[in-house]
C-alpha cells in the first residue's frame, strides 16, 4: 500500500519545505490491523510490544541524497536498514513516524502482514517518494 | 494549470535532510507549458518595462493549514509589479537561490497580455498532499 502523509503530516512537512528545516522523527511498528488514511491519528495505531523491540530515530543527516526516476518521482532512502530480531511472536502490519513534538507525520501498512516468531529478524528500509501533483 | 516540480528532489532534500532557503520567484514570457522535466534552460525571463525578480524569504510563508479535502498549503504576500511596457506573460517559476536550481514552475490559466500602465500581482501558493 502507499504511504500515507497524514493531514497533520502535511501541515509539518510544508512547514519544513518552505518555512524551516525538519526535525529527526522516530519510527514506530504497529501491531493493531489498521489501514492508515489522511486523517489518521496517533491514538490509530497500536505501538509494537514483542521481545526484542524498539522504536527508532531517522536522523536526517543519515537520509541518502534524493534521487529522480524516469517518471519524475523523486524518491529518498533511509541509508541504515531498521533491524528488529524478535525475541516472542508478534504479528506487525506496519509502521508510523512521528516527529520531535510527538505528532503523527506518516505511516504505511505491510503489503502483507508480517507474523514474526521469536528469532525472526525484520528488516525495514524506509523510503519517501514525492512528485509533482498531475 | 498545476504547479509543476521538475526538481522533486530538491524538495525532498529539503524535507529530509537539509534545510530549504530562499527562493526566486521570475515571470516568463515564452508560450511555454512546464512538465515535471523542465529545465531552466526552458523559461525565457520576462523584461518588460518594471520587471524584476522577486526574492521569497523563508520565514515570509504563511503556516501551512489544511483544506477539508486533506490538501495542505502555504501563501506568500502578494507580489506586483507595475507595467512601463507591453508584454505578454505566461506563467512563472521559482528557483533556489543557493544552488540556482529550478524548483517549481507554473503555467497562468490564461495567458496575461501586460500594457503600458497595469499593475500585475501574484500570490504564490504551494500544496502538499499524500499521494492516493
Amino acid at each position: 500500500m502507499p504511504l500515507k502523509v497524514t493531514n497533520a503530516g502535511e501541515i509539518i512537512l510544508l512547514g519544513w519545505l518552505m518555512k524551516t528545516s525538519g526535525t529527526n522523527l522516530t519510527l514506530s511498528l504497529f501491531k493493531n490491523d489498521y489501514t492508515p488514511v489522511d486523517n489518521s491519528l496517533i491514538s490509530n495505531f497500536t505501538e509494537s510490544t514483542f521481545g526484542g523491540y524498539s522504536n527508532r530515530s531517522l536522523v536526517r543527516a543519515t537520509w541518502n541524497t534524493p534521487t529522480t526516476d524516469a517518471a519524475g518521482k523523486a524518491s529518498i532512502a533511509y541509508a541504515t536498514d531498521l533491524v528488529w530480531t524478535a525475541t516472542s511472536n508478534e504479528t506487525v502490519y506496519g509502521y508510523y513516524c512521528v516527529d520531535t513534538s510527538g505528532a503523527l507525520v506518516f505511516a504505511e501498512r505491510f503489503a502483507a502482514p508480517r507474523a514474526l516468531v521469536d528469532g525472526d529478524t525484520l528488516t525495514l528500509k524506509p523510503v519517501f517518494t514525492l512528485r509533482s501533483e498531475a | 494549470m498545476a504547479i509543476k516540480t521538475p526538481n522533486a528532489d530538491l524538495l525532498l532534500a529539503y524535507l529530509l535532510t537539509g534545510t530549504s532557503g530562499n527562493l526566486y520567484l521570475n515571470l516568463f514570457k515564452n508560450d511555454f507549458i512546464p512538465s515535471d522535466t523542465s529545465l531552466l534552460a526552458n523559461f525565457v525571463t520576462a523584461d518588460f518595462g518594471g520587471y524584476n525578480q522577486k526574492t521569497l524569504v523563508k520565514s515570509s510563508w504563511s503556516s501551512p493549514t489544511t483544506d477539508a479535502t486533506g490538501r495542505a498549503s502555504t501563501t506568500y504576500s502578494g507580489l506586483t509589479w507595475t507595467v512601463s511596457t507591453d508584454q505578454t506573460i505566461y506563467g512563472l517559476f521559482y528557483i533556489d537561490q543557493a544552488s540556482g536550481e529550478l524548483v517549481f514552475a507554473e503555467r497562468f490559466s490564461a495567458p496575461r497580455h501586460l500594457l503600458d500602465g497595469d499593475t500585475l500581482t501574484i500570490f504564490p501558493k504551494v500544496t502538499l498532499r499524500s499521494q492516493d
